[in-house]
């Protein structure tokens, strides 16, 4: 479950839990006024029929428990959320703590002041001098009852005894008279004599009373007594109670009755009913006396549940209003950590029109503009990365293209910093690209190109030149470069000065190519001039020998000598100038598709039969293809090689020429290693440079012609040092797919 | 929710259960003919229920005797029904009771001895039954049940409803079977 879905189901919950108190409340009010009103009005109805009764009371009873489970589950529910530490559960504590503190004490001490009143005033009720007064009044009751009774049965005995003892016999008046005056005497209301057949023989009534109010007793009383048993009782009638004694008259101890004497008292209505007043008084304050406890339990247990009610829903409106508050905080804060994280769709869904509700409203609004200028920003954003992409395009545009171009370019800023380098400023400054970058050219450049570029710059500023070309000569490799340095002084449209830029271009094979021009033209101006007059110098020297050299004596040797030397010197000179001139008049390769090896062994084959002192070894590649080359070209290069081996070896030694071909590159190689003495290191540099010459007899020019040759066919050739010794040229020429 | 239902449920019928008290139907006998039930109610009166009618209250109990032919399958048919009651009140004027037993159909008696009016309100001695239709060969159940029928008390103490069981009893039902040489 996400958190969305337990936000939902809580909110579910919390509205199922209002809706329930909202119908508990009102439906306790109501079924209580309910009960009141039924319980009055049910009046006389027993309880046992009151079924109605007692399930609304019960009903009443669950729902308050129901209450009372929410208010508790809320309050357990906030105690596990302290605990836990949900936010917002601080502040609910406390304010549900207030509003309990705020009802509590006040319905806490209303709650004991009544139950004391209720207790006094109960106890009050059944106090004991009222319980005395109605068990005085009762018994006064009683007694006056009891009294009676004693009076009357009394009365049936001694009349009883009298008659016997008088002996009246047959006298009927003079018992009569008897009975009247006892009649008076004891204020009866009637006197009856039975005989022992059961038949009334006299009857005595009172004036105060007619025959009505005291009827006849009944016969089996009557007969009891005529059995020889006394008997009193009461008897009720609706005009009031009669009061009845019947004793035996009992002539003899052992014999039985001669008869019975009934003697009834009249007991009037209104004395009765005071009487039984103050004993239903008494039977009802005994029981209320008996609800004593149970009253006092009910009304305490009414009082509790009020009490209970005012706390539960002091919570609950304690919770319900931190609810209110804590609730759009939480949401708030909620809503902050996940701007915060970068969700800007986050809205609070609180509705309030408190300054809660504005509170929301202005966050979910400031989250709205939030979005609005992150889109905004976005979009810049992606307009600046298009433009960076744009400018990084560029960047690298010029970047191959001054990587491309065979010019060093070199920029520095304000400060001196190298901004941007390319591989050929790189190379010609001694340095790495990558090293150089965002350093000092201090840091970057030689001593000596340090020096010059310094020279330079205090140039321009002194004069206030925008520009400043010099030439000057940096080692690369342990070469000599010529390079142009072209230093220029960057300016934005406002003239602000934003460093410089260098711009060096090699001068170096230019300036080979014009120093081989101008040996060209200096050997074809040699060759013309001096080969012209060497010729009569030499017919000259060799007449002179053939007419005079007889005359001188043959220990005279000077003349020879000396025409010999002029012929030999001639000679040489005209060497010289053949060379010179063929170095002058250099053809253009005339290529055509050649086996290589078979040159070389035409070009060795030259020299095997006349040095048999010379080791001539061979080791050539089969692989090598067939090469778009000038044959005599390429078998003259070989050829100045090996002379030169040979020159450098002496009389003995190993000339040894090797061919290769490298697939991957498509260059064939030629190497011609010789056994030697080897080129100092010095003169390696200048060893292709014409009228450079390690030889003494050398024209300088045999390593000129080899490399204009290699040159023409676009090759390469260099000089390395051979192991153990001697050295080692090796050529590298192209190799192109031919169409024979 | 489920756990709250049985607790209120339980609550509702916490009453119930305690009214249902410790009296008890003992002392059965039953004789031949016609059908007679004898039996005593133990424990009938409680101390409250003691005062109640010493304080003047008209109390009864209610006595239900019933016959109920017994099925194997099927739920036991009741043949027969009767219900008698007993009725006591104190004239605490002339301190004496008035006990007016249903069964016998006599007049009510007035007696002044409390222990003498426990035991004719809880016993019900040679009481005929007459059932119809009890056949030989089945077999039938007595059932015996007592109850007090609650007291009416004055104005709202009525609505205490856990005061019922101060002043009130019932019974369980007291199951026997009805021996057959008492009907064959």
């Amino acid at each position: 479950m996400n958190d969305n879905q337990k936000i939902e189901g809580e909110a579910k919950r919390r509205r199922r839990e209002l809706l329930i108190i909202l119908l508990v409340v009102p439906a306790i009010i109501i079924l209580t006024l309910v009960e009141s009103h039924v319980s009055t009005i049910s009046g006389d109805v027993p309880i046992a029929t009151n079924i109605l009764i007692f399930g609304l009371i019960n009903l009443n009873i669950i729902l308050l428990i129901l209450l009372v489970f929410l208010i508790l589950r809320n309050m357990v529910k906030l105690f596990i959320e302290r605990k836990s530490q949900v936010m917002g559960s601080r502040l609910r504590t406390k304010l549900v703590t207030a509003f309990v503190s705020l009802s509590i004490v006040p319905t806490v001490l209303l709650f004991v002041i009544v139950i004391g009143f209720i207790n006094r005033s109960i106890d009050g009720w059944f106090g004991i001098k009222v319980e005395d007064s109605l068990q005085e009044s009762l018994e006064l009751a009683q007694n006056y009852y009891k009294d009676i009774n004693d009076r009357v049965e009394a009365a049936s005995r001694i009349i009883a005894v009298s008659i016997v003892a008088e002996g009246f016999g047959s006298d009927n008046e003079k018992l009569e008279r008897f009975i009247n005056r006892k009649l008076v005497e004891g204020d009866f209301s009637t006197i009856e004599i039975y005989s022992a057949s059961g038949d009334r023989v006299l009857y005595s009534i009172s004036d105060k009373i007619n025959q009505n109010m005291v009827p006849d007793i009944a016969p089996e009383s009557v007969v009891k007594a005529l059995a020889g048993e006394a008997s009193s009782y009461v008897q009720t009638m609706q005009v009031g109670d009669v009061v009845r004694a019947v004793a035996p008259v009992q002539v003899s101890v052992d014999g039985m009755p001669a008869g019975a004497v009934v003697v009834n008292y009249y007991v009037p209505l209104s004395l009765i009913d005071k009487m039984k007043e103050i004993s239903a008084a008494f039977e009802g304050y005994k029981q209320l006396k008996l609800l004593k406890n149970p009253v006092k339990a009910s009304y305490f247990t009414i009082l509790l549940i009020i009490t209970l009610l005012i706390v539960f829903f002091s919570i609950w409106i304690g919770r319900y209003l931190a609810k209110e508050l804590t609730v759009p905080i939480h949401e708030l804060a909620e809503g902050t950590h996940a701007v915060a994280s970068g969700n800007l769709d986050y809205r609070i869904n609180v509705e309030s029109n408190d300054e809660i509700g504005l509170l929301v409203k202005s966050f979910n609004r400031m989250t709205e503009d939030l979005k609005t200028g992150k889109g905004k920003i976005e979009t810049a954003n992606l307009d600046l990365r298009r433009t960076n992409m744009e400018l990084e395009q560029r960047r690298r545009y010029i970047e191959i293209v001054l990587g491309n171009v065979p010019a060093g370019v070199v920029s520095i800023d304000k400060s001196g910093r190298i901004v941007s380098i390319n591989r050929v400023a790189a190379q010609m400054l001694g340095t790495g690209e990558d090293f150089a970058l965002g350093k000092n050219y201090r840091e970057v450049l030689r001593q000596e190109d340090r020096e010059v570029l310094r020279e330079m710059i205090r140039e321009m500023t002194e004069v206030g030149l925008e520009s400043l070309e010099k030439q000057m000569r940096v080692e690369v490799d342990g070469k000599v470069m010529t390079v142009l340095a072209n230093l220029n002084a960057l300016k934005d449209e406002s003239g602000n000065y934003l460093g410089m830029v260098a711009v060096l271009d090699d001068l170096t094979h230019l300036l080979k190519t014009q120093r081989m021009s101008a040996w060209k033209e200096v050997a074809r101006r040699i060759a013309h001039e001096i080969k012209n007059p060497l010729t009569p110098i030499k017919l000259s020297a060799q007449r002179l020998r053939k007419k005079y050299l007889d005359r001188f004596p043959e220990d005279d040797t000077v003349f020879d000598e000396c025409t010999m030397t002029i012929i030999k010197q001639v000679d040489e000179l005209k060497t010289l100038v053949n060379e010179f001139s063929s170095f002058a008049r250099m053809p253009a390769a005339n290529r055509s598709p050649n086996d290589l090896n078979e040159v070389i062994r035409e070009a060795m084959a030259l020299y095997k039969p006349g040095r048999k002192t010379v080791q001539f070894e061979s080791s050539l590649d089969d692989l090598v293809p067939v090469l778009d080359i000038d044959r005599d070209q390429i078998k003259r290069v070989l050829i100045n090689l090996i002379d030169n081996a040979l020159a450098a070896m002496g009389d003995e030694g190993t000339v040894r020429v090797e061919t290769h071909f490298l697939d991957e590159m498509q260059l064939a190689r030629i190497e011609v290693i010789d056994t030697g003495e080897g080129i100092p290191a010095e003169s390696k540099q200048k060893l292709f440079e014409p009228y450079f010459s390690t030889k003494k007899t050398g024209t300088g020019l045999g390593l000129a012609i080899v490399n204009n040759i290699i040159a023409d066919h676009n090759g390469y050739i260099r000089v390395r040092d051979n192991q153990p010794k001697g050295t080692r040229f090796v050529i590298e020429l192209p190799v192109k797919a031919i169409n024979i | 929710m489920k756990k709250l239902i049985i607790l209120v449920f339980s609550i509702w019928l916490l009453p119930l259960q305690v009214m249902a008290g410790t009296a008890t139907i003992t002392d059965v006998s039953v004789t031949r003919p016609p059908l007679k039930v004898s039996f005593h109610v133990k424990d009938a009166f409680s101390k409250d229920i003691e005062e109640a009618v010493k304080s003047g209250l008209p109390t009864s109990f209610n006595f239900i005797v019933e016959i109920n032919r017994v099925n194997r399958l099927l739920p036991n048919e009741n043949t027969g029904r009767w219900e008698f009651r007993h009725t006591v009140k104190y004239d605490s004027l002339r301190d004496e009771y008035e006990i007016t037993l249903d069964e016998t159909g006599e007049r009510p008696v007035k007696i002044k001895d409390f222990g003498e009016v426990k035991r004719l309100m809880s016993s019900c001695s040679g009481v005929t039954i007459a059932p119809a239709h009890l056949k030989p060969g089945q077999e039938y159940e007595l059932r015996i049940k007592a109850e007090m029928d609650p007291v009416e008390l004055p104005f709202l103490f009525n609505y205490v409803f856990f005061f019922l069981e101060l002043l009130d009893f019932e019974t369980d039902w007291h199951v026997r079977p009805l021996p057959s040489q008492t009907y064959e």
